[in-house]
This record gives structure tokens, sequence and C-alpha cells, in this order.
């Protein structure tokens, strides 16, 4: 008898630190966030679709050698690269060490490429059937894959999910300058220190 | 009363499917492959006197995916990314058995740095995967909220582990010779962080649902495993744990920098599904300790080795990498013949094991048993059928 | 004409008990998903009105508009009487509960035992949805639909009646004037075994988790109602909110004072207390984890009977040596 009202006590208690448990979550924060209102904050590490990376000298020419290792390298299949000669002007007399199966009778081929004397003249990725495994980042002999943070990214239609990455590049780079001309003009406005907004504008 | 009268359904497609003789007073369902509780695509086929099981039989294949074809016909650099989807709430577990394959085959060295990272990810995406384990098994026993508070701390998990990885989910992290990111100071502090709020917040979720009268009831004395029982069906991990067995890959088979680290091996004579439960929330304890250890220990130096090809070519051999996986052993087989993809991977999955236990556990229990002992064997479906 | 006509203060109530079961319905889908959300550190609906309140409208006129699907061999006569006669008894049990302070819609001075007998028909309801649908899962449903309420009537029944003889009624309007204003003197307070076996065996009679059985979700995908579309679902939905309204306010009238209260008594003390004692149960439902089907019996017959059974014995003995006194 005694057991039996000890035992029905302890669930009876059990249970009521389950509702007072839940009962302080209804007084807490909530720790959703309602996306269409705020967005989370976390994007920074976000890793999208892989984007081409500029060249040091120009930004919108890709560092890419069109080597094709990142075709080779893809479990999906959803890169394309076409290349072409790169103008004259470019050329180096670096190379860069790539590593094939091209032939399969010699796996694990090394060849070396040098850099500036091609060049992609179209690079298609095929977003629809990318695992974001990221193989091609990390294999690439030239460091010209990384990325991208672009998160928000939806569609209708399937074909917008090919992306040609040079086109993107150009376009970043062109963004990239029409940002950093405005930053300048912004900078040398402030930085001819007169208040009349006339002023900066007639110095520039 | 209309015409129509009440007609069972004939069992005879059913019976098709379970090995036994079905009588004709039974009932038999199919549970599966779209129901709440089998977590997937897995179909269990039943036969029941009202609701106590005559019979049970796990139906196969829903989600087969060829991994291990896939793996024999492409290079070893291709197939890597296919192991974040093996079982993929331990997804950096199956990374690392197929990285450590390939390592001991081809002779890749590790960097000891990267081995701790490898450890301190790897245990993490462990915690990740428990917490998940929990919540959907207390959703098995008609529970909803702790999901939800599992999930609270499973998201900062994986935002950390984003920071290195990229991904949420299908981890492709690992690679030969290391890892592909680096750990930085930012990555050790939040990791710090979160291991203290997880240990605050464990109390919580023991008094929240393991001191709970309901709980206990659901889950004392039900599924009774004895460790003879479990080693003869193979099964690994905290289902073979709960049966009062201490066997850890971990300890069993020393892999990485395991053995410099100080951690115990929760274990339960039970065998029933409590135990089970209790094992796997003391590991979360464990993981925590080694966590924090390894970031303690964590040396200067690479993360991946110089030298470490960017293409693997298999020499002749066979060889076999197992590590602890948060169901189990999973183990890699791999021959290589000197081409350039490997000539057979063969993927054992603690699943696969840890399932098999289920028509033999099931049998004479009630239908909501079955339910939780289906739940307390931590069932990943995409790794039972691969 | 006035309005002291039995037929027409009929016909009005009954109106206004279906109107306050639809909107009692339609709040209580709020407010059971705005706890359920709160509890789970979730917003619950947001989007639809102010703080989400026309959700449940929105849900509703979704229900409505979607098509009725009948599953081929089930009993049709069956599958769609079962909703129907869930929702029938409703407007009936809400007839003697003590709304207003001088009259209910029909006084009955069995009103207890009026409410508690429909109340029953519940499962029978849900017993022929099992039965019709031609559904395995909904017969197990069924099944234990049947066997939850047959046992757990008897401690509610047992449970009721320790407050009757407390009150020397079953009319709820005197077993409320039997209590005093203050919560000591309530039923409940005096004889808190006796409220807790009713609570315990209300959630069961009204299939609410951890007694969910036969609907649960991880075992029987839906149970009875597996197979219900559109407004066959929302009925029984709609039922399942009246019948813990109405079962609230049954244990609010009989062990907490009903109208009674220290300040101003009147119907609103009722109100509060029959949903608090709602929000309690929807709180029930978003902490615990389900019993077993074996479980809940035992807990019927091995521990609630024989303790309400007890309860009632030790009752009347107090009762009589006060009487003595």
């Amino acid at each position: 008898m005694f057991g039996a009202i000890t035992k029905a006590y302890g669930a009876l208690k059990s249970i009521a630190v389950g509702l007072g448990i839940t009962g302080r979550a209804v007084f807490q924060e909530q720790s959703t966030v309602i996306y269409p209102m705020a967005e989370v904050k976390n994007l920074g590490h976000y890793r999208g679709h892989i984007e081409l990376v500029g060249s040091d000298a120009d930004p919108a020419r890709p560092r890419c050698v069109a080597c094709g290792q990142c075709m080779d390298m893809c479990p999906s299949g959803c890169i394309t690269v076409e290349t072409a000669m790169a103008p004259a002007e470019l050329k180096t007399n670096a190379f860069i060490r790539a590593e094939s199966i091209m032939g399969q009778l010699t796996p694990a081929a090394h060849f070396d490429v040098m850099i500036g004397e091609r060049e992609p003249k179209r690079f298609v990725l095929d977003y629809s059937a990318c695992s974001l495994c990221g193989q091609c980042v990390r294999n690439c002999p030239a460091g010209a894959l990384r990325f991208s943070t672009h998160a928000y990214f939806l569609s209708r239609d399937r074909a917008d999910f090919v992306l040609d990455l040079k086109e993107r590049l150009a376009g970043q780079a062109e963004q990239a300058r029409q940002a950093e001309q405005a930053r300048q003009a912004e900078q040398a406005r402030q930085a001819s220190g007169s208040p009349q907004a006339e002023g900066g504008r007639t110095h520039e | 009363m209309s015409a129509a009268a009440h007609v069972p359904s004939s069992p005879v497609a059913h019976s098709a499917r379970l090995s036994g003789p079905v009588s004709h007073d039974s009932l038999v369902v199919s549970m599966g492959p779209q129901h709440p509780s089998t977590h997937g695509v897995l179909r269990v086929v039943l036969e029941l006197d009202g609701e106590y099981i005559l019979q049970a039989e796990p139906v196969l294949g829903y989600i087969h995916r060829m991994h291990e074809w896939m793996g024999q016909n492409r290079t070893c650099h291709k197939f890597l990314p296919n192991m974040g989807r093996v079982d993929y709430l331990h997804a950096l577990a199956w990374n690392w058995a197929f990285v450590g394959a390939v390592e001991k085959l081809a002779g890749i060295e590790v960097p000891r740095r990267a081995e701790f990272i490898r450890v301190i990810t790897c245990e993490l995406n462990r915690i990740n995967s428990h917490l998940l384990w929990w919540g959907a098994y207390l959703l098995d026993l008609g529970a909803f909220t702790p999901i939800m508070y599992a999930f609270e701390d499973r998201e900062e998990i994986m935002d950390l582990l984003m920071r290195v990885t990229g991904s949420r989910l299908t981890y492709c992290y690992y690679t030969f010779g290391g890892v592909t990111a680096d750990i930085d100071e930012g990555f050790a502090a939040q990791a710090r962080r979160i291991v203290s709020r997880l240990r605050g917040r464990l109390p919580m979720f023991r008094d929240f649902v393991t001191d709970n009268a309901i709980l206990r009831a659901r889950c004392e004395g039900v599924g009774h495993l004895t460790p003879d029982m479990a080693r003869a069906y193979g099964a690994t991990g905290p289902v073979l744990r709960g049966s009062g067995v201490a066997y850890d890959t971990r300890r069993a088979e020393p892999y990485s920098v395991y053995p410099e680290l100080d951690f115990a091996i929760p274990t339960s004579d039970v065998g029933d599904c409590m135990a089970r439960y209790l094992v796997r929330m003391a590991e979360l304890e464990q993981s925590l300790n080694i966590v924090e250890q390894a970031l303690d220990m964590l040396p200067e130096g690479q993360h991946i080795h110089p030298l470490a090809p960017r293409m693997v070519t298999l020499p002749k051999g066979e060889t076999s990498f197992a590590v602890e996986a948060a169901r189990g052993k999973a183990v890699i087989r791999l021959r290589g013949d000197g081409g350039p993809n490997p000539y057979r991977v063969k993927l054992r999955a603690p699943s696969f094991s840890n399932l098999s236990l289920f028509p033999a556990l099931a049998k004479g229990t009630l239908l909501a048993d079955a339910v939780a002992i289906l739940g307390s064997l931590d069932l990943v479906i995409p790794e039972i059928d691969r | 004409m006035s309005l002291d006509t039995p037929l027409l203060s009929l016909l009005l109530g009954l109106a206004a008990i279906l109107a306050f079961a639809g909107a009692n319905g339609i709040v209580l889908v709020w407010v059971e998903r705005k706890v359920a959300g709160r509890c789970q550190r979730r917003p619950g609906p947001l989007h639809v009105g102010p703080y989400g309140l026309l959700q449940p409208l929105a849900d509703a006129l979704k229900l409505i508009s979607k098509q009725l699907i009948t599953p081929r061999r089930s009993d049709r006569l069956l599958y769609w009487g079962a909703p129907l006669l869930s929702f029938m008894p409703v407007p009936i049990c809400f007839l003697p509960l003590p709304f207003l302070p001088e009259m209910a819609t029909v006084r009955l001075n069995l009103g207890l035992i009026l409410i508690l007998s429909f109340i029953g028909l519940n499962s029978i309801s849900l017993c022929l949805a099992g039965l019709g649908s031609n559904n395995k899962w909904s017969l197990l449903g069924a099944a234990r639909a049947i066997a939850q309420t047959v046992s757990f009537e008897i401690p509610l029944l047992l449970a009721a009646l320790t407050a009757v003889f407390m009150a020397g009624s079953m009319d709820l309007h005197e077993v409320m004037a039997a209590q005093g204003p203050w919560p000591w003197q309530w039923f409940g307070f005096m004889n808190p075994l006796a409220l807790l076996l009713f609570l315990i065996s209300a959630v069961a009679e009204t299939n609410r988790a951890p007694f969910d059985l036969p609907e649960a979700e991880s075992e029987l995908t839906a149970g009875f109602h597996t197979e219900y579309s559109g407004m066959g679902f929302g009925i029984f939905f709609l039922a399942e909110y009246a019948y813990i309204l109405i079962i609230c306010g049954v244990a609010a009238a009989l062990f907490l004072g009903g109208q009674q209260g220290p300040v101003a008594p009147g119907p609103w003390w009722f109100l509060a207390k029959m949903y608090a004692l709602v929000l309690l149960v929807i709180q029930l439902r978003w902490t615990l984890p389900r019993v077993r089907f074996d479980q809940l019996l035992n807990l019927c017959w091995r521990w609630m009977t024989p303790a309400a059974l007890l309860n009632i014995l030790a009752t009347m003995l107090v009762m009589l040596a006060l009487k003595g006194a």
C-alpha cells in the first residue's frame, strides 16, 4: 500500500516536473527565426554553388587555366569547360602541375599546364546536378574555384540553374568596380572636407 | 445496414513477405514504407493477433542506391561524396571509414593536427546524431516536444560544423591525407561554448524525459536483448553496449588518436530499450568530454599532408578500416587492383545488423512495444539499404 | 409571446450552443497550436490575422473545400455516419452545463448523468469509423477506443459520484451551490484525490495525449480517422474539442466551485476555471509520451478504480461522521 502510494507520487511528480519545463518554455523567448520577416545570421559560412575566382591582374578574367581537372573530379559531371587559346599577351612561363586520370592506361599521370596559355571560353555549371561536395574546389590546381555565399537562389525553371560562371564573374567584377567607384567618390567627397555637396562634386 | 459488409482484405498478398505460416484469423499489416515511426522507407510486415505481434519481417530495398557498385565505377575522389549519404546523421563517421581505408591501403600519412580535427568533428557529429535520435525516439513514443529542444542544440552544432565543412548534413569534409579545411580559434571557442551549453542542457533533458514515469514504463523491460543474442546477430554500437558488452571500436580496434584520449565506454547490463536509451545519453556526455580534451590537446601543424596526392591510385591489395559510428561499427572493406577505381568497396553498415534483431525482439510484444524497440535500435534506413 | 416558452428557449439555447461549440473549436485549435508552439519555443500560427488568430478559420475553409474521399470497399453508411454521430451528442451535453447563474438551457436534476451517458456515445462513433474505413490501422484504433472508453468511464463516474455525494445532488447547479466561494470550500480542495482521478479519466475519456491511443500517430498512423479527409476529419476534430470543453466544464462545476469565486461570483468564474483546465489538458499533450495500451488498462483497473472506490467509501464515512457530530 505504502509502496503503491510512493510509486504513484513519484510518477505524478515526474509529470509535474515535465509540465514545469514546458510551462517555462511558454514564457521563454522563441528560438526560431521567422524567415520572410527575419533572416538567419549564420550565412557567412554558407557554401553555395561554386564560382570562379578572378585573376589578380584583371578581376573580370578568371584564374582558370582550363586544365579540365574539375570536370574530371566532379562526381556528378555537372561542370563543362570549353577551352580557347588565351590572348597572347597573357602568356607566362610559369607552369602549374595538374594530376589527371585522362588516360586510363596511365593513371595518376601528372601534366603541367602553362599559366595563361589557355582560358575557358565558357565555364558552365549545372547546379541542379551538383551535390556541393567540393571536390572541384579543393582539387583545382590554379585555385580558380571557390564556393559562393549565394544562399537565396530559387526559380521555377530548371534552366535557371545552369550557370555560366564566366559571365557571372564578369558581372561580379563589374559590380565590384562600380561599388568601388562609388566608394571612392564618397571618400573623395568626404576628403575634400567641404560641407557643401556641390563643391565635392565639382572637384570630382 | 449497407449491403457492403466489411470484407477484410486478403492476407495472401502480404503473407508472401512473411517467412512463417500465417494463421487465418490473424491480421497482416504492412508498417511502412510510409509510416511515421519507420523513419524513412523501411517496411515491416507484421502479423498481429489483436495487438500482439506474431511475426515481423523487415522488407528492404526502397532506397537502395548501389553505393558499392558506384564505388567500383569511379575514382576514390568521386566516390567520397557518397559517404555523406550512407548514414546522413553521422556522415563524418562514414567519411572517416572510407578515407581511413584508402589511407591505409595507399599508405597516405595524416598529420597529427588533422587527426585531432577529425576526432573533434566526428564526435560533434555523433552528438548531433544522438540528439536527433533522442528527439525522434520520443516522437515514436508520442512526445512531440523533446525533438524541438534537441534541435535547438543540434542547430548550434550544425552551425559550428558548417564553419569548416560548409554543409549542414551530408558532409564531405575529410579527404585523403587530412581534412579539407583547418579549424581556427573561432571554431574552438564556439565548440567550447557548445560543450558547456549542452552540459547545462543535459540535466533538463533528464528531468524532462529520462525521469518521466511514462517513458520509464514504456522502455523498461521492453525489447530485452541478451549479450549472446546481440553478439550472434552482429549488433554493435549502443545496442550491443546496452546489453552489457563493452565493445567500442574506438577501444577495440583503436584508430587515429583515440588511444590518447580519456573516455569511458558506457554500458548497461539490463539490455532493454531503457538500457539502450541510457547508454546513448551517457555517450552524449562522453562525446562532450572527448571534444573538450581534443580541443585542449590540439597540436599546431598542417590540416592536410603536403604530399597527399590529389588523385589516389589504390595499389594491389585489400584492407578494411572500422570506425565507431553513432549506430555502431561502420567498416569499409576495400580492394585495389592498381587501377584508378577501387576493385571492390564493401560497406558494413551497423544499422543493417541491428535491424536484423528486430523480428526476434518484436515477437510476442505489443504493437506499441514494437515501435519502441524499432526506435531504440536507432536505424538509419539509407545505411541499411546503401 | 414571452421567452419563457420551453420550446423557444430550447431552440434558442440549441442555436447558441451550436454556435458556441463551433466557435470554441476554432478558438481551441488556435490555443492548442499556440501553446504547442510556445512549449516548443516556436511562435505557432502567426500569419493569418493578428497573432494568427484567423488560422483555424483558414484551416476550416481548407477542410471544407477538400474532396471527401470514401475508401474502396468501405461501408459508406458507417463511414460517413461516424463523424456525424461523434458530433451529435455535443449539443445535448452542453445543455445542463451551468453557464448562466440561474438557468441552464434546460435545467435537469440529473444533468450530470445526462452528460456522462451521452459522452459515451463518442466511443461508439470512433468504433464505427474504424470499422467502416476498411483499413487495418483504423480497425486497431477502433478496438483501442472501445476498450479505453469503456474502462475509464468507471473511475470517471466514481470520481464524479464522490462530488455528488458531497453535494447531495446530480444537478450541476446544486453541486455548484453546495460549494463555497473560497478555494478551500471547493470539493476539489476537500477531496483532491477525486479531482485527480476525474481529470485523469477525463483525459482518457476524450482520447487526449498521453492517452491518445485510438489515434496514436506513431503506432497506428492516425488510428480511427486514418482514412478521413476534409470535413469528415474536421467534424471529429470539432467534436474532440467540444468534448474536452464539456468534460472540463463538468470538472469545474463539480470540483472547482463552478461560478463560485472569492470576488464577483458569476459565469465568468465558471468559464475561467473551465478554460484553465482545458489549458492544462493541452499542455499535458505537449509534455508527455504516450502510454501503452496494457498500461492504460492497468492504470484504470488496478489503480484508479480501486482508488476511486476507496475514496468514495472514505468520503461517505467522513460525511456520516460529520453528520453524526
